[in-house]
């Protein structure tokens, strides 16, 4: 059969970084072919080039056995498209608007509404969405969007589409679903290129699955030949792989924050967090799981001052922090690593100096009477990067182009060195490749066993069991479940929760 | 080591290169105009040079329109590192002109050394307070401050305007909009020093201290300073009444170096051309200082330009249109970037995406 796409030997630089090199890569009509490997190892740069974004320096694309060469506009003509991450809808607008945007049905310049709500109807009957067509894309959950941005594709007239971890997002019951799509698609044939991270899904939904390091292909596998060590190792090219797991879940000491019923509710009235409390111990990792976008990011921005609550109170260390500011809060002893690390966590045009001692620089030995005193500085920060082991240096003296790990550490040997009594911790390994990542578990884990207490927020479930001692689930705002012996707890429990389904709800399902 | 040099230098030399480069393209371009209204452009531009450095007396010409730019452009650097795009700068010049006037009027009778010195801070209080208002709104309302500015520049020419005609300040017998003479007078070169010492001290204190470490951070990334506990808002509305107190004190040095009172619309354009030598200057305190002497010798140079030559003195504000077209645009950047089509792409200084939105 001949293979629907297929590259040859393509090579992109970028400057003298060689993103792709001799890269050779085919998809064959109604398969999964899975792309992994650790951020940087080429993934995005490769499925930019399939999609038109970027122009390849050298090698070939054939679809359907003739070479050709487009920009993105020409992709979606060869029925190329991509889901990206974050979907690339207007939240104000229905789903039908969206659906037809890039190729509206036209009759002498006025759209045909009705024809089109009739076929987008018709789309979202058979992937079983409950929502009408005029439905604005806002009120529709991250699954929901997920899928309107599949059918957008179909509706364009798609037989490939690119998910860029599709799965991120999605609890595990709604990724189970997705892979029912995908199944199901695969029948009438359909082809998906199918990124992520996740070895476990990799190795349920790919037909073949091929791993990229350092920008070359590692090595490629067909389904059912392989586990997940395989192909870990693929991708990190070292022998022994694992990830470090928090193994002592002892008696936590007293409680460093509490918040109480903390509410808040966003310009638009939406309350985005609903009765909110907890409380975060000392030498305790508190995992705080649930999909993406309830609530998670609203917690973190009250306890650290990003946003004030609208009713309630945290406290830190005894003392009512509920109306301070950041600067006070974080001479309180909170640390705070952002999950935006590009954008909050660090300041990618300024150096590692600056990023290093931003928020002390008042304080001793790096200024005297308002002067900074730059030899006093660097030598500090000379000792803390060798300390957190920050390598590698970006262009022009910003840190702008250090590697993902190196950012990461960067904002951790801020945050840590200021001996913090909170430390919270939003996404912290996402994007990472393994050894950062367990770099990153280490530092936390050392911080536990300092006394200092963890506020663990994260997407990633085996993060979330493997680190925390004690987790939080919530969902629309509010907290739907506890789980305090991690050791008996599920992906699948978790996920119910996720969901919404509280444990006494569950208790009670259950009986009946 | 050899290896970072190596990386660094065709980056500052393209950053020194960009504005010269941009200068000289726009030299190039309004010479056309010059040949297609029917002059010879390299005279123009000869009988310009002459006009602006030829003499003694032209060059200090030259150095009284330099100031006022120079000081108005680091206002508006300043005010750029926040965020802030203070185009109300000739609002406050206005606003400060008309208060140097009414210290006058009111309490003329003090000691000159006084009465100096109150003229000075009265103006820089003036604009501080004029700059802070679309300021406010932007950070606190989140207003737009270019429209804001804007409409309050017009206000403020109207109400100077009006008060040159009407009120206690307006000249005695005179049917024009003009004030009565402001008695004390400051020697250019105190000016000029002044102006030279505001440029050299907030260089120092940007790269120095603990306010203009704040300053840099907040200026690069908002977030990353806030969520670091920098107090931004606070900062920014500070920045906003220090650029304000700069168009104050460039508006001081015009009343009581070189007008010795002040008429509607003195402030023309000011705004405008001190963007350019910012632009031209690309927030560094060298590029500014030159960047405010290239256009104050325009200015400067426009009179012999018309005595000397069929060429109009307008024809200057041509070549300074152009200047700011092409100092906007990152030509180097955009001509001899290597063709990634990859995240190269789209760098460009915060400045100019700001510009490009404004405009």
């Amino acid at each position: 059969m001949l293979p629907m796409i297929q590259m040859k030997g393509v090579t992109k630089r970028f400057g003298t970084l060689l993103a792709n090199d001799q890269i050779d890569f085919d998809l064959y009509p109604g398969e999964t072919h899975a792309l992994v490997g650790e951020n940087g190892a080429g993934k995005t740069t490769l499925m930019r080039i399939l999609y038109g974004q970027y122009t390849p320096d050298e090698g070939e694309i054939s679809i359907d056995g003739k070479p050709c060469s487009y920009r993105i506009a020409g992709a979606m003509k060869h029925g190329i498209a991509m889901v990206h991450q974050n979907f690339m809808q207007i939240e104000r607008m229905s789903i039908l608007e969206n659906i037809i945007m890039a190729a509206p049905p036209a009759k002498g310049g006025f759209i045909q509404y009705r024809r089109a709500e009739a076929e987008v109807k018709e789309l979202l009957d058979r992937f079983l969405l409950s929502a009408s067509p005029g439905t604005q894309i806002g009120a529709l959950c991250v699954g929901e969007r997920q899928k309107v941005e599949i059918i957008k594709a179909l509706y364009l007239g798609a037989r490939v589409l690119i998910l860029d971890e599709p799965t991120a997002v999605l609890t595990p019951q709604e990724t189970a679903e997705l892979f029912g799509i995908i199944a199901e698609l695969k029948k009438s044939g359909k082809s998906f290129i199918f990124i992520s991270h996740k070895l476990r899904e990799v190795m349920e939904v790919g037909d073949r699955i091929t791993v990229m390091r350092g920008g070359r292909i590692s090595q490629n596998f067909r389904r059912g030949e392989v586990d997940e060590t395989d192909i870990a190792r693929a991708m990190i090219g070292k022998k022994e792989i694992s990830l470090l797991k928090n193994t002592i879940h002892d008696k936590p000491g007293p409680a460093i924050c509490s918040a109480k019923n903390l509410w808040y509710v966003d310009g638009s009235g939406v309350a985005r967090l609903q009765d909110f409390s907890m409380d975060i111990h000392a030498g305790e990792i508190l995992g705080i799981g649930g999909v993406e976008g309830n609530g998670q990011t609203e917690l973190i921005d009250l306890l650290v001052g990003m946003k004030r609550a609208s009713s309630g109170q945290v406290s830190l260390d005894g003392q009512d922090i509920t109306r301070a500011d950041i600067r006070t809060r974080r001479e309180a002893g909170i640390g705070y690593v952002s999950e935006d690390r590009m954008n909050v966590g660090l300041c990618l045009d300024a150096d590692l100096n600056e990023n290093m001692i931003c928020g002390r620089e008042q304080a001793r030995p790096f200024s005297h009477r308002g002067l900074l005193r730059p030899s006093q500085i660097a030598a500090y920060v000379r000792e803390t990067a060798a300390h957190f082991d920050i390598r590698g240096v970006g262009e022009k003296g910003r840190i702008k182009g250090m590697s993902g790990g190196n950012l990461q550490k960067i904002v951790l040997a801020r945050e840590i060195s200021r001996g913090p009594k909170l430390l919270i911790a939003a996404q912290p390994t996402r994007g990472l490749d393994i050894g950062a990542i367990n770099f990153v578990r280490a530092r936390l884990l050392e911080e536990k066993k300092r006394g200092t207490a963890i506020l663990l927020v994260s997407a990633d479930m085996e993060e979330l069991m493997s680190l925390s001692d004690r987790i939080l689930i919530m969902c629309a705002g509010a907290c739907t479940g506890e789980v305090t012996d991690i050791a008996s707890a599920t992906e699948e429990m978790l996920g119910l929760m996720m969901g919404g389904i509280t444990n006494s709800a569950k208790k009670e399902a259950d009986h009946a | 080591m050899r290896n970072q040099l190596s990386k660094l230098k065709p980056e500052k030399l393209g950053s020194i290169c960009d504005p010269i480069v941009a200068v000289f393209i726009a030299f190039v371009v309004s010479g056309l105009v010059v040949v297609i209204s029917g002059g010879n452009p390299l005279e123009a531009y000869a009988a310009i040079a002459k006009g602006a450095f030829g003499s003694a007396t032209s060059f200090r010409n030259t150095l009284r329109y330099t100031f006022p730019i120079l000081l108005l452009a680091l206002s508006f650097n300043l005010c750029d590192k926040c965020g802030y795009f203070n185009i109300g700068q000739e609002g406050q010049m206005y606003a400060s002109a008309l208060t140097i006037c009414w210290i006058q009027r009111l309490l003329g009778g003090l000691p000159q050394p006084l009465l100096v010195v109150l003229m000075i801070l009265g103006a820089m209080a003036a604009g501080g307070i004029v700059s802070l208002i679309p300021a406010a709104l932007k950070f606190l309302l989140n207003i737009n401050e270019v429209v804001v500015a804007i409409l309050l520049n017009n206000l403020l020419i109207s109400l100077s305007t009006y008060m040159l005609l009407y009120s206690g300040i307006a000249a005695p017998k005179s049917s024009v909009a003009k004030s009565l003479s402001i008695v004390p007078r400051l020697p250019l070169w105190a000016v000029l020093t002044a102006a030279v010492g505001v440029l050299a001290a907030y260089a120092l204190i940007l790269r120095s201290t603990v306010p203009g470490f704040r300053l840099r951070m907040i200026g690069m990334n908002p977030a990353f300073a806030r969520s670091n506990g920098l107090r931004t808002v606070k900062s920014m509305l500070i920045v906003a009444v220090l650029g304000g107190a700069l168009a104050g004190l460039a508006a001081s040095g015009e009343i009581l170096s070189v007008y010795h009172e002040t008429y509607s619309a003195y402030a023309d354009g000011m705004g405008f051309t001190s963007m350019t030598a910012a632009l031209i200057g690309r927030g560094n305190a060298v590029g500014m200082l030159l960047g405010s002497l290239l256009l104050g010798a325009l200015s400067g140079g426009a009179v012999n330009l018309s005595i000397s030559t069929d060429t109009p003195a307008e024809m200057v504000l041509v070549v300074r249109g152009f200047v700011m077209l092409f100092a906007t645009v990152s030509l180097l950047q955009y001509f001899f970037r290597p063709k990634t089509g990859g995240p190269g792409r789209r760098r460009q200084s915060r400045r100019e995406r700001t510009v490009r939105k404004e405009a």
